[in-house]
């Protein structure tokens, strides 16, 4: 029951065509009414960032782009690395190329000019650019446990302040000598996913608005298909979506709450592959053994208790 | 009126604010600011649902709080008298509806709130809800005096709600506080997390330039290259490496038992999560004696001699032991064998320090109290294990026994005389106390200015050899913080020039 005072700016009902999926790699996301609120309540709120966590596969970074997209704002995706740091985000110094332009100044009397200024080798990280951006920005920050642990309290005051100072430029202010500072022109809707490899820091998580994104269940997850495959058959849909629903039951009965169970994003694999066939094939294929398991069982463990067993039981 | 239309709203999530914090959960008036802000703007109002939507969202931060949220709010709505009436999307109360006005009673309240609407400014004076507040307990009936009838749109929540918030928070009692770890099971058992232990191994480092200054500081580098558009020499800086070495020194079986998962849990994360160079693991039974074990089942002995002699002399030694607080009994002859050991010890390293799973108030009367005056013991907590970790890197204030009795005797004092049961001769202890406070308060801090000054004397023989290797621009303004830090000492600063003679 959403009530209609709320301000909804997005919706989750604007789909990209066909023609820009593939032209742009975009993809239809079919968000819960409850994810919804809580992007809008993320964009309403402007100050905290939004963190989304649920299992891999569930679409907690596809998110951030389908915000983006509805919304017709830029997109700055910045995927962390086990390497990352948190300046990374903010801008990268190359001393190098400095170093090089340095040496080629002497043969050159252009390039003397060049390496005296300083931002050509400074460069933006996608939070830099998106602070830059005099349009408000969709920022995902993905998979944040991926980082050293201290890489989340080093973000805390550019996430709080929504500004960062460049310690590498200085500017004349009043005979002062002072740090080049960036500072949001809009502030950014930010989105932060993580698979809980590690806690974050309580600190950090103080200053989060948080949304777990739970399983979809049968109907959303034929909605979820019927956007991606328009033209698909419903029945081949409902068929798939009710073995891929069955395996994951199984799944959830024998390793339950904690081990590595299908996810959405396997299921949209699978069916991809399933569509390369005719429609009374794949029904045929779908009333059998699991057809392709490759795309959905991962371990050597799964694939006993599930293809095995079901080969056995018809014998 | 429609004063009363929002209140069991407030009401509730008041009452769900203050059950989350009983919990642990770290809500500040931010936070519940932050709802309020979200119900303005037309969040969470509808139903039941789409609140617990919204708190959930703001308020809990993993899914085990979002149940125990879903939890508290059922008690927080079904303890509210006016249950009933949940919170109703606004457009459904067009008028402001006399229905709730009149289940109550038109008592008092409201004819304060008359007399406040009377007001001419749109604000409500906050002498009058402060009034209020002090006539009754903070979860009971948040009146809320609106000074004029507000349009439908506008909720009137801004008010004077924080006041609220911030008595709940300051009524908030530690001493009936239920469970004070909201994390998962694991977490909860150990009294500290051990995401805690890993930040906290981290600190113990001891960085130290090694070897002749080979690395390229290549910003340096490039500054001079840029400013003399040629490369004489490049910017060499030597290597830093943390050259922390860890001894740990533990008490396996008998009383420990309880303990295990806590000291594995210690010695995993000294192994892997910090940047410690080399950690070795020994274990014992009560107190060392001769033998220490290399393996948790002690089978595999080792004399003790032979450890301490093998020991690097800047390791640090860390034991963990509950010295006999456990059991909390008082065996001399642990204490004669503990003083033997730690003699010993002290012979071969410089900085050890004690880790007590047992909480340092149950020391009193035991062995572990004893020990405790010899050796620098901490209790198993965040700050605990910090201050043990600082003792290791050779930061440690040392209070005694004696001292710290005496202090804890002193901050009980001033309780007397503000609840103005003190007479005139207890107040003249008082100030007998209160001198001999400022004595023992100069005698600590002159213990505090030595060590630090021991600290900066070790950085600025570091940051004087990175001068001779003519360094980056950061370190050069190192040194000159410490010069500066020198200049108003003057003590280690004739012992670092006689040094350089």
């Amino acid at each position: 029951m959403v009530d209609s005072v709320m301000p909804r700016l997005y919706t989750g009902e604007r789909q990209p065509s066909e023609q820009e999926c593939e032209v742009d790699g975009l993809e239809p996301y079919i968000p819960s009414p409850e994810l919804v609120e809580a992007v809008n309540l993320t964009i309403f709120l402007q100050k905290r960032p939004l963190l989304l966590k649920g299992e891999p596969g569930s679409g907690k970074t596809r998110l951030a782009r389908a915000v983006a997209y509805e919304l017709g704002l830029p997109y700055e995706p910045w995927y962390i690395q086990s390497t990352s740091k948190a300046k990374d985000g903010c801008y990268t110094y190359d001393a190098i190329a400095r170093l090089h332009d340095a040496q080629l100044a002497r043969l050159d009397g252009q390039k003397l000019s060049r390496v005296d200024n300083l931002w050509n080798y400074i460069k933006l990280g996608p939070l830099g650019r998106a602070f830059e951006n005099s349009q408000r920005t969709v920022i995902l920050i993905d998979e944040i446990d991926k980082a050293d642990i201290d890489f989340p309290n080093d973000l805390l005051q550019v996430l709080d302040e929504k500004r960062f100072t460049i310690p590498e430029i200085k500017s004349q202010e009043q005979e002062v000598e002072k740090e080049y500072e960036i500072k949001a022109k809009k502030p950014p809707i930010i989105f932060i996913t993580s698979n809980e490899e590690k806690d974050l820091p309580d600190a950090f998580l103080r200053r989060c608005l948080f949304y777990y994104i739970e399983f979809p269940n049968e109907a959303e997850l034929v909605n979820i298909v019927k956007a991606h495959f328009p033209e698909a058959a419903p029945e081949v849909m409902r068929k798939a979506v009710w073995r891929f629903g069955e395996l994951r039951k199984q799944m959830e009965r024998d390793s339950g709450k904690t081990g590595k169970k299908v996810s959405t994003s396997e299921l949209i694999d699978w069916f991809t592959i399933l569509r390369q066939y005719p429609e009374e094939e794949v029904l045929g294929k779908l009333n059998g053994e699991l057809p392709f398991a490759q795309v959905l069982l991962k371990y050597w463990h799964d694939y006993r208790e599930y293809l095995y067993s079901s080969q056995e039981e018809r014998k | 009126m429609n004063v009363v239309e929002e209140i069991p709203l407030l009401k509730v999530l008041l009452c769900l604010f203050y059950s989350l914090r009983q919990y642990g959960l770290p809500l500040g008036v931010e936070d519940y600011m932050l709802v309020l802000r979200a119900l303005q703007g037309g969040f969470g109002i509808g139903d039941r649902d789409s609140l617990e939507r919204l708190c959930c969202t703001l308020w809990t931060k993993s899914e085990q709080e979002a149940r125990l949220l879903h939890q508290l709010l059922g008690r927080a709505i079904t303890n509210a008298p006016s249950s009933a009436e949940l919170p109703q999307p606004v457009e459904d109360t067009p008028n402001p509806s006399p229905t709730s006005a009149s289940t109550r009673p038109l008592s008092k309240e409201s004819e304060e709130v008359m007399d406040s609407s009377t007001l001419p400014s749109t604000a409500t004076p906050v002498g009058n809800i402060s009034e209020q507040l002090e006539e009754k307990a903070p979860l009971k009936e948040p009146e809320i005096p609106v000074s004029k009838p507000s349009p439908l749109t506008d909720i009137p929540l801004e008010i004077d709600e924080p006041e609220l918030v911030i008595q709940a928070i300051r009524h908030y009692n530690r001493s009936n506080e239920m469970i004070s770890e909201h994390q998962d099971l694991a977490a909860q058992y150990l009294p500290v997390t051990p995401r805690q232990i890993k930040q906290s191994w981290r600190f113990l480092s001891r960085s130290v330039p090694q070897g002749i200054s080979d690395k390229l500081n290549v910003p340096a580098t490039v500054a001079k290259i840029c400013q003399q558009c040629i490369l004489i020499e490049a910017v060499l800086m030597p290597n830093y490496v943390n050259r922390v070495k860890l001894v740990l020194l533990v008490d396996q079986g008998g009383s420990m038992i309880p303990f295990h998962h806590l000291s594995r849990q210690l010695i995993d994360k000294a192994g892997r999560g910090g940047n410690i160079e080399q950690a070795s693991v020994y274990y014992f039974y009560n107190y060392p004696e001769i033998y220490f074990y290399s393996d948790p089942t002690r089978l595999k002995a080792q004399l003790i001699t032979d450890i301490l002699g093998a020991i690097d002399e800047r390791a640090g030694v860390l034991m963990v032991s509950d010295a006999g607080a456990a059991r909390s009994n008082y065996n001399p002859e642990r204490i004669e064998c503990t003083q033997r050991f730690i003699e010993q010890l002290r012979q071969s390293v410089r900085y050890y320090a004690w880790l007590n799973p047992m909480p340092n108030d149950s020391w009193q009367g035991t062995t572990a109290g004893e020990i405790a005056r010899f050796v620098p013991m901490f209790e198993m907590s965040p700050q605990g294990f910090n201050a043990a970790i600082n003792t290791l890197r050779g930061r440690y204030v040392r209070l005694n026994t004696h001292k710290e009795s005496m202090l804890s005797d002193l901050l009980k004092q001033p309780k007397a005389l503000a609840i103005g049961k003190a007479n005139e001769q207890e107040i003249k202890q008082i100030e007998d106390k209160i001198y001999e406070t400022e004595q023992l308060l100069g005698s600590i801090s002159r213990e505090i200015t030595d060590s630090i000054s021991q600290e900066i004397m070790e950085k600025g023989f570091g940051s004087r050899e990175q001068e001779s290797s003519s360094s980056g621009k950061a370190s050069f303004s190192e040194i000159t913080k410490n010069e500066g830090l020198f200049a108003g000492d003057k003590e280690p600063k004739r012992l670092k020039e006689g040094d350089d003679q």
